[in-house]
């Protein structure tokens, strides 16, 4: 096989891999949002006035009435159509709405994750050089401050010093309402740089950073700490004194040599994080009142509105899948004794 | 002969958790034109501390005291870690021990030979890359335009010890420092390596620091033999009088431990290499050695015994003809 027909066979082993998971993790949250306390028709009814007449008919009009396998079917069937169904709650369709939240979240994770692997990358390669210096000591008592730190309390407080406090950044949400974005992807902040409207860019920037900060800070530490420990391996390495020994300076072998071996365990940090970083988008959003999915599904999960839940945490699990299986592409391209 | 590397007096010592390590004490030798050098000894007696010395290479904890390493006269020593750049791989290049580890994983073998050119020496990429196959060519390795593009884990132990030492010769040093650079190889392949590194010593007129623990590699590839022995030179002097008329009791042990046609029986050296945060004093060899006596706990002082023949010893096996000279 050559190697491109390779990459693809192992791009639909995945593929077919990840179609069982979801298959799985489907059945499972189905099973789940019927087990939890609540009832979707008596939320939509209201306990009180409501008779067993009225409460019977809207259950069998939601085919709640239905077996459980039957249910399943039903939503399953329909869901690989690309139909979702309809919110309980709202009677919107599910999918248009997910993916019109999962734009917030995405531009927060996009940044999260930028922000969490510049900082990372750069406390973690500073200190592994200045090994044992101030500003080593100084990241890595920070880091294991920001591993330890629960993810709401570090937005809690985020948002006491700079917007109680200080009062330099916006308390909560994604833009103010005087800010009006003309749309043209649905991606608030690329379509205000796409239309130059360069007022709303600072305003949506200055929403965006303390989420931004909140949500990459935990993946940041745990980064920093990951390329220390890689970069002091590597820079022990032979072949880093073989780069000197030929003439290199030693930010010459730092560059060509030590930074690209070191980011091998940092990739796969970088991929195991993406998880943490959704979970974490839940908990920000919820915190800073961040139009996207986590708050959109923490919501239905409150109002038992089973058809958003369930695609809400398909939509999750994908990504999780499609961004580790870009993880494991990325391997090959950095490490040649990884082909796949 | 002219010596193009000086070593006087160098001494290291490592300061570690538990306590200073006297790596190297008063270690002097000379390496002329041309010339090739087995530096010997068993595994800790400072043979690698000094090559490494002599690369600019030694960190903390390792420290330098004292001591000069010159090079054409000029004392690297007193170098800055931008002008000793200008020296690795230009004056001198280096060895390793296992060239496989030498390589980075992640570059292909041109990448890393033309940077050799490009990145240190500022050569444009086209000439760099004549360059580096023409010299991997000259090393033995016939399809040079494949070994480019390899990597380290394609190559097998003896390729890549030939990439290393193409390395060496990218740069155009005149002085090469291995650094036991057969150990990690096949048998069968040591002695293709260690011939081609005598044919283009020959070819070049350049000169080898041949670092290894076995006395016979030394004899078949040197001109000139230094034995170290716990942090200091203990003889040195022409292979074939350190062969024929071992002067120092080390040497001699050294060599009964040889094996040999006929020999049924390896004679051990008994006893333990010295501790060196707290080594004897006087002779480090003393608390090993039959000759030894009262004499031994002053320092003997490293005394020609020939026109090239030296020993640091009181009873040595050959009385010293003059006093040191």
């Amino acid at each position: 096989m050559t190697g491109r027909t390779r990459t693809l066979a192992v791009i639909a082993t995945r593929l077919v891999n990840a179609v069982i998971v979801l298959l799985v993790l489907s059945l499972i949250i189905f099973a789940f949002m019927r087990a939890i306390p609540g009832d979707p028709v008596l939320n939509l009814l209201g306990e009180e006035e409501t008779t067993q007449a009225q409460y019977d008919a809207l259950r069998i009009q939601l085919g709640l009435d239905q077996p459980f396998y039957v249910q399943y079917w039903n939503w399953f069937s329909r869901v690989l159509q690309g139909d979702f169904g309809q919110s309980l709650q709202t009677n919107e369709p599910v999918l248009p709405v997910i993916w019109e939240k999962l734009k917030a979240t995405i531009e927060l994770a996009i940044f999260a994750v930028i922000l969490g692997t510049i900082i990372g990358v750069t406390a973690g390669t500073i200190s592994a050089v200045k090994r044992d210096s101030i500003f080593d000591s100084a990241a890595m008592l920070v880091s294991l401050m920001g591993i330890s730190m629960p993810v709401f309390w570090m937005g809690i407080l985020l948002i006491i010093v700079f917007s109680v406090g200080l009062d330099i950044l916006p308390v909560s949400g994604m833009i103010s309402f005087s800010t009006i974005i003309t749309p043209v992807t649905g991606f608030p902040l690329l379509d205000a740089v796409l239309t130059g409207n360069w007022a709303g860019v600072k305003d949506l920037l200055s929403h965006l950073v303390l989420p931004a900060i909140t949500l990459g800070l935990t993946p940041a530490a745990l980064i920093a700490r990951t390329t220390r420990a890689s970069m002091l391996e590597v820079i022990n390495e032979d072949y880093v004194k073989a780069g000197l020994a030929r003439g290199l300076t030693f930010n010459q072998t730092l560059w060509r040599h030590v930074m690209r071996n070191a980011m091998i365990p940092v990739v796969t940090v970088i991929g195991l994080e993406i998880g943490v970083y959704l979970g974490g988008s839940i908990v920000t959003e919820t915190v800073f009142s961040w139009p996207g999915l986590g708050r959109y599904m923490i919501d239905a999960i409150y109002a038992n509105d089973y058809p958003v839940v369930q695609g809400a945490v398909l939509i999750y699990a994908s990504i999780v899948v499609l961004v580790s299986l870009i993880v494991d592409l990325t391997y090959s391209a950095l490490d040649p004794r990884v082909k796949i | 002969m002219e010596p193009l590397l000086e070593v006087r007096d160098l001494k290291i010592n490592f300061y570690t958790y538990r306590g200073v390590v006297k790596a190297l004490e008063g270690v002097r030798f000379s390496i002329g034109q041309g010339e090739s050098v087995g530096l010997v000894g068993e595994t800790g007696c400072g043979k690698s501390v000094t090559a490494r010395a002599i690369m600019g290479f030694v960190e903390p904890p390792g420290k330098i005291e004292s001591g000069e390493i010159l090079l054409e006269k000029d004392d690297l020593l007193k170098y800055s870690e931008r002008d000793m750049r200008k020296i690795r791989g230009r004056k001198i290049s280096f060895i390793f021990q296992e060239p496989k580890k030498a390589l980075d994983p992640t570059a292909t073998v041109g990448n890393q030979l033309m940077e050799a050119a490009t990145v240190a020496r500022g050569m444009d990429r086209a000439a760099a890359q004549a360059l580096a196959l023409e010299t991997l060519e000259q090393v033995g390795l016939g399809d040079a335009q494949r070994v480019m593009q390899s990597y380290s884990f394609e190559l097998s132990g003896g390729m890549a010890q030939r990439v290393m030492i193409a390395m060496g010769m990218v740069g155009g040093s005149r002085l090469m420092i291995a650094d036991e650079p057969t150990s990690a190889l096949d048998v069968s392949i040591q002695a293709q390596i260690l011939r081609l590194l005598g044919e283009i010593r020959s070819k070049q007129n350049s000169s080898l620091l041949l670092i290894t623990h076995d006395l016979g590699v030394a004899a078949e590839n040197c001109d000139r033999i230094i034995v170290m022995y716990a942090g200091r030179i203990v003889e040195s002097g022409p292979v074939r009088e350190i062969f024929r008329e071992p002067a120092h009791p080390y040497t001699v042990k050294l060599l009964n431990a040889l094996p040999a046609p006929g020999k049924t029986r390896l004679e051990a050296i008994p006893g333990m290499v010295p501790d060196l945060v707290d080594p004897p004093a006087g002779c480090r060899f003393s608390n090993r050695c039959d000759r030894a006596s009262e004499a031994c706990s002053k320092l003997p002082p490293l005394a020609q015994i020939g026109p090239d023949h030296a020993v640091a010893c009181i009873h040595p096996m050959r009385v010293p003809a003059k006093a040191e000279t």
